[in-house]
């Protein structure tokens, strides 16, 4: 099990890879919470593509981290929930928290510790760009 | 009903077994050629379980965690998961969805929701100073069924 952490400005995405149980939630959520600490942010999104499995400890690693933004004044996400993992989490009753599933255009570019291209850059232009259209779709015309 | 084959495993209850034990019962399970979600099912109860034994059965010593796992010619699998710790004083009131007596560690409370949820059937026998044995059953489906 491990998690990789990446932060830009507010933003921090922890991709967790791997189990997750009892054994090494708690490593977790230390890696977690010192990234959201020392990093101040304010929006946090929990990334679940290659977790292969994950119990009630999973669920206690959420509703911890859920806690702790809302503390903070901030919010959380999770991402890529599918098959075994999205079975747990609505038992647990997760949808209702209204995190689940962040639709991929909302999610914010992660700005790499290097100096971005100018072809990167276009391409974070056009992800703000998007992000200015959502509201626009909601209720939209289209058929 | 006789069973058609049998296993046991037995081991210390420390937190690495944890995916040791969830590991070995699919291995066991897998000659019933299951699918994939059946198997993360009885994976997750099975961790439930044995992590139940290990965080409260022996809450702050080290113990023996037992497992049997019997096939049933009706592709019925039972699990019973045990330890010979604290037991459980009020096994109704530890089943209720939320409830928990450590939450300081960020337990959910939903570990019997787990199983019970994921499982034909959870059966919870326990003795106060003599420990607990957690039977879980599931029915394999035949595939194309
Ligand atoms: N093997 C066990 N030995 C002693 N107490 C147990 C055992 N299994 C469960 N319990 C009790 O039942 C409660 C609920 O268990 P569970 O639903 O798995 O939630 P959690 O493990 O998150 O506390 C535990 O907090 C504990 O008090
Ligand atoms: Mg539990």
């Amino acid at each position: 099990m491990s998690v990789q952490i990446e932060i830009a400005e507010e933003y921090c995405i922890a991709r967790l890879i791997g189990e997750i149980d009892h054994h090494n939630a708690k490593e977790l959520r230390e890696a977690i919470d010192n990234a959201v600490m020392t990093g101040q942010v304010q929006e946090l999104d929990l990334d679940f593509r290659e977790v292969s499995f994950m119990d009630s400890s999973g669920i206690g690693l959420v509703m911890g981290r859920y806690k702790l933004m809302q503390e903070l004044g901030g919010s959380l996400h999770l991402v890529n929930i599918a098959g075994h993992l999205k079975k747990v989490m609505m038992l647990a009753g997760l949808d209702r928290l209204a995190i689940l599933d962040k639709p991929e255009q909302r999610r914010r570019k992660v700005l790499s510790a290097e100096p971005a291209s100018e072809e990167e850059m276009a391409e974070t232009r056009s992800v703000e760009e998007e992000l200015e259209e959502i509201p626009l779709e909601i209720g939209g015309e289209e058929a | 009903m006789k069973p058609i084959n049998a296993m046991k495993v037995q081991f210390e209850g420390r937190s690495v077994n944890e995916a040791f034990s969830r590991t070995a019962v699919a291995a066991f399970v897998a000659q019933l050629d299951p699918t994939v979600e059946e198997l993360a099912d009885i994976k997750t109860a099975v961790s439930e379980a044995v992590t139940n034994c290990i965080v409260h059965g022996y809450r702050d010593r080290l113990g023996v965690v037992y497992i049997s796992a019997n096939l049933y010619p009706d592709r019925r699998i039972q699990i019973k998961v045990r330890d010979k710790g604290c037991g459980i004083p009020d096994i109704q009131r530890a089943m209720e969805p939320m409830y928990t007596s450590a939450p300081e560690e960020e337990r959910a409370g939903l570990g019997f929701a787990v199983m019970q949820s994921l499982m034909d059937r959870v059966k919870v026998v326990s003795k106060e100073g003599k420990g607990t044995t957690v039977t879980l059953e599931r029915s394999i489906r035949c595939k194309g069924e």
